[in-house]
């Protein structure tokens, strides 16, 4: 008599279904809320007042500590290679990078951007040193729209703080 | 945006009665009109404020309105290359192909990911058409993924590219400086590499991502499926390339699988350097049904009987790095991919009595790569911004074929002192123009020198865009 073998394909598609069922559903993609974030960027702030921006929905915070002011958080969100990526860019008064926060990233490639050290790249470049894609912030194989998206991004950012926010 | 159709549509309701109603006076209209104005000003002054809102700070969505609005939406992705190759005489044109890249977000966790590709300018079966007769159209990704965090996900069965090496997995032309794909990515890893099958996947430390695959095996039966196709399964000349399986229609006719692991690493400390390991494992040997198996007995048929061969299996190995230097011009890749072939003596091509195609034991490649990023930093500006000029210079050495290994076809061809090995290496110079990051325009020449002393010089261009 033959035992009914188990078919290797069921038996992927069921052991995946059940991690689907059984798995916390916690957001993957979701990592930071934007209050978690400015808290991230400015530790030490005591208010984060809204700076009209501009710029569609981009999002703009001056953090006050108690000292003064501490510099601003900017929200903004681009697309990586097709889905959006919500961010936070963190300056001091004069428009130079202080941080670089990732709040979500929805993709199925390319999340290594989250990577601290990649991010880092970012830190002390501002209005006198654009970030540069590729020179000065070095791409990361399997994730290059979202390297290149993101630097983008800043770079939208620092001009819109220079035009809009930035002390003349 | 949103005003001015507001604006309209409460113009439309305000007027649609006064046209229905008995002439009414010159104050009744004057007054209706003020009150419009005043409406509209008033939808403004409310536009403008949610502009400039935050959002809902405390929610795990922030700004949910914006990001539920546009990413929940169908989005489209799309690479592409045409090319002109020049070789022995000939000079070809071909739109090789275009990839339409739909994806769409469930929600937060659940995402979908296609490639619809036209190759060689699509297919026709109308005489009448002006289509390439060599096209087709190709589903070559399409899976659904649940990422339930960043170190797991699962990619459920659905088509998905095979991680082995890196150039199957990232193949758009603005990633590679060459006309044609890395030498090694078609006898040894037959790029676009793509079966039915299911992963699991995800980033274990910063900067370590690994992916475990289960697939559709690899099929050496003399043909690809039970119904169609005509691919030729492991051979002299072709490597593995012909021995990637059907991948619809329940026509596959090798029932074992595939098991791939790949980990990548790209290392915190060295900005701009990446590399990855693969490993893939395949048990080769397809159904053997005897004389009623066309495809068997037009395979084994070489002494008037279908032959009921052993079990054969394919390892392939893979290493390989890039390493583009920050603050130099320099970029360096390289790569090694060894495939080791279990009981070839058990192969289709060594018992067909064709003894033109019999195969080794193993077969291996290696390639390093040099290129320069010219573009200089005063000129990345205005219309130069983000532009890029970058020659490089590749070696290859494929190895396709080792000493005959055993088989009914035994002792009547050696493969490796044959003329026509495929054997050979491979130089390629050329210059890779990138008006945007998005966009490469691409002038190469491929020199292959074959073992058997023959050589083949490929001077090509294309064009490739990846968006």
């Amino acid at each position: 008599m033959r035992h009914p073998r188990i078919e290797p394909w069921l038996a992927a598609g069921l052991c995946g279904s059940a991690i689907t069922v059984t798995a916390p559903c916690a957001f993957a993609a979701q990592y930071l809320t934007v209050e978690e974030a400015r808290r991230l960027c400015f530790p030490s702030a005591t208010a984060f007042d809204p700076r009209p921006i501009g710029g569609g929905a981009t999002r703009c915070w001056a953090a006050r500590g108690p000292a003064g002011p501490l510099g601003y958080a900017l929200f903004d969100a681009v697309i990586g290679k097709h889905l959006l990526i919500d961010y936070m860019l963190a300056v001091d008064p004069a428009g130079k990078i202080l941080g670089l926060e990732i709040l979500a990233y929805r993709e199925s490639y390319g999340g290594q951007i989250r990577n601290a050290s990649w991010r880092k790249q970012f830190h002390g470049l501002g209005p006198s040193k654009a970030p540069r894609f590729q020179r000065d912030i070095a791409n990361i194989g399997g994730a290059t729209l979202s390297c290149r998206h993101v630097t983008e991004g800043v770079n939208r950012l620092l001009r819109l703080f220079a035009e809009r926010i930035a002390p003349r | 945006m949103r005003t001015p159709l507001i604006a309209a549509s409460v113009a439309l309701l305000g007027v649609a009665p006064l046209i229905a109603s008995d002439s009414p006076g010159n104050d009744q209209l004057l007054k209706r009109i003020e009150d419009l104005e005043a409406e509209v000003r008033h939808l403004r002054q409310q536009a403008g404020a949610a502009d400039a809102t935050p959002g809902p700070e405390g929610s795990k969505l922030p700004l949910e309105s914006f990001a539920s609005s546009i990413a929940k939406e169908l989005t489209l992705g799309a690479y592409g290359e045409t090319k002109i190759r020049s070789r022995e005489g000939a000079t070809r044109w071909d739109p090789h192909r275009l990839v339409l890249l739909p994806t769409y977000q469930f929600n937060d966790w659940i995402v979908l990911n296609a490639e619809i590709e036209f190759e060689h300018g699509g297919s026709s079966t109308d005489s009448g058409s002006k289509t390439f007769e060599g096209g087709n159209i190709e589903v070559e990704q399409l899976y659904v993924d649940f990422q339930f965090a960043d170190w797991l996900a699962w990619r459920a069965p659905g088509i998905d590219l095979i991680p082995v090496g890196y150039f199957n997995l990232h193949h758009e032309p603005t990633l590679f400086y060459s006309t044609e794909r890395p030498p090694i990515y078609r006898e040894l890893i037959p790029s676009t590499w793509f079966e039915m099958s299911t992963s699991l996947y995800g980033q274990i430390a910063e900067g370590l991502r690994y992916q475990f695959q289960i697939s559709s095996g690899l099929d050496d039966d003399g043909d690809n499926s039970k119904g169609a196709g005509s691919r030729p399964g492991i051979t002299f000349d072709g490597g593995i390339r012909g021995a990637r399986p059907a991948v619809g229609d329940f026509a596959q006719s090798n029932d074992s699988l595939g098991y791939a692991v790949r980990l990548a690493y790209d290392p915190p400390a060295i900005p701009g350097l990446g590399a990855s390991a693969s490993f893939y494992y395949a048990d080769t040997t397809p159904e053997r049904g005897g004389a009623d198996n066309p495809n068997l007995a037009a395979s084994t048929a070489h002494d008037g009987n279908p032959r009921a061969l052993g079990g054969t299996a394919v390892f392939i190995y893979d290493a390989e790095f890039r390493y583009r230097i920050p603050r130099t011009p320099l970029e360096l890749r390289g790569e090694y991919v060894f495939v080791d072939l279990d009981r070839p003596h058990n192969l289709v091509a060594n018992n067909d009595g064709d003894f033109d195609n019999n195969v080794g034991s193993h077969m291996q490649g290696i390639s390093g790569e040099i290129a320069l990023h010219l573009w200089p930093d005063s000129w990345d500006t205005g219309r130069g911004e983000g532009m890029d000029l970058v020659p490089f210079f590749r070696y290859t050495r494929l190895d396709i074929q080792t000493p005959y290994a055993g088989g009914s076809d035994e002792n009547e061809f050696d493969p490796e002192s044959s003329p026509e090995s495929p054997d050979r290496h491979v130089f390629e110079l050329g210059l890779c123009w990138l008006p945007t990051p998005e966009l490469a325009v691409k002038l190469d020449w491929k020199g292959e020198r074959f073992d058997g002393g023959t050589g083949r010089d490929t001077y090509q261009m294309a064009v490739g865009f990846f968006f």
